[in-house]
């Protein structure tokens, strides 16, 4: 048995995007990883896993 | 994305904070510009240095004085990280990471199970001594319980193992 202490689990982050900025760039960024790595919340805001936030796009 | 954000948006349009996938607006009152995500990005290698278990131990002497004489009688068991490159990280740097990425708990457990493998090839006539944080032992029947079966899989004599507290944390009394 093997807690997130013992292993830690890879982080996940909900992000949002301001109405004020042009976040298409990004949310296409977002759409083109594995269904598996993200979900969108709404139209502004995705979970994403930490790879996706913390790497280039 | 940060980058990104950072050189073509306003970072300040961008928020973000760490979530589960099953609920992901659980945590949103602790949203942070998309920015403060950059300490926490630098020092993200720790993952992969407990993952891999990329440390090795330094075997310190402890030694007695018998009569103008001495006597190796253990050896205090020192973690370092090592980097992709085979440097040494040291300690400071190691846990400083750790802590940036709440990864305290793991990091302590990676090094004394490796601490553990590598003190089997010491003799048996001689105590180990391994530090461990304190706090770090969340339930210490559990925590401790991979230790002890690594201890007892890699034949070592639990009489030859003096687990020794390490002072840089403060014990909270119950």
């Amino acid at each position: 048995m093997f807690c997130d202490i013992c292993q830690p689990k890879p982080k996940g982050y909900t992000v949002y995007f301001a109405d004020d900025q042009d976040a298409q760039p990004l949310i296409h960024y977002i759409e083109g990883k594995p269904e598996n790595t993200w979900s969108a919340v709404n139209e502004r805001t995705f979970w994403v896993m930490e790879a996706i936030l913390f790497y280039s796009i | 994305m940060i980058d990104y954000v950072e050189a073509h948006l306003d970072p300040k349009s961008f928020y973000a904070v760490e979530s589960n996938r099953e609920d992901p607006l659980k945590t949103l009152y602790k949203m942070k510009q998309i920015h403060e995500f950059q300490i926490e990005r630098e020092s993200s290698w720790i993952d992969e240095v407990i993952e891999r278990s990329q440390l090795r131990t330094h075997f310190q002497p402890i030694i007695e004085r018998i009569n103008g004489g001495s006597e190796i009688v253990g050896y205090e068991l020192l973690s370092r990280g090592v980097d992709q490159d085979g440097n040494i990280i040291p300690p400071f740097k190691l846990f400083d990471a750790a802590r940036v990425r709440n990864r305290t708990f793991a990091l302590d457990r990676a090094c004394r199970l490796q601490a553990v493998r590598n003190a089997a090839t010491l003799p048996t006539d001689k105590l180990i001594f391994i530090n461990f944080i304190p706090t770090a032992i969340y339930v210490p029947e559990h925590c401790l319980a991979t230790t002890f079966a690594l201890i007892k899989k890699l034949n070592i004599k639990p009489e030859q193992v003096v687990f020794e507290v390490m002072e840089t944390d403060e014990v909270v009394k119950y």
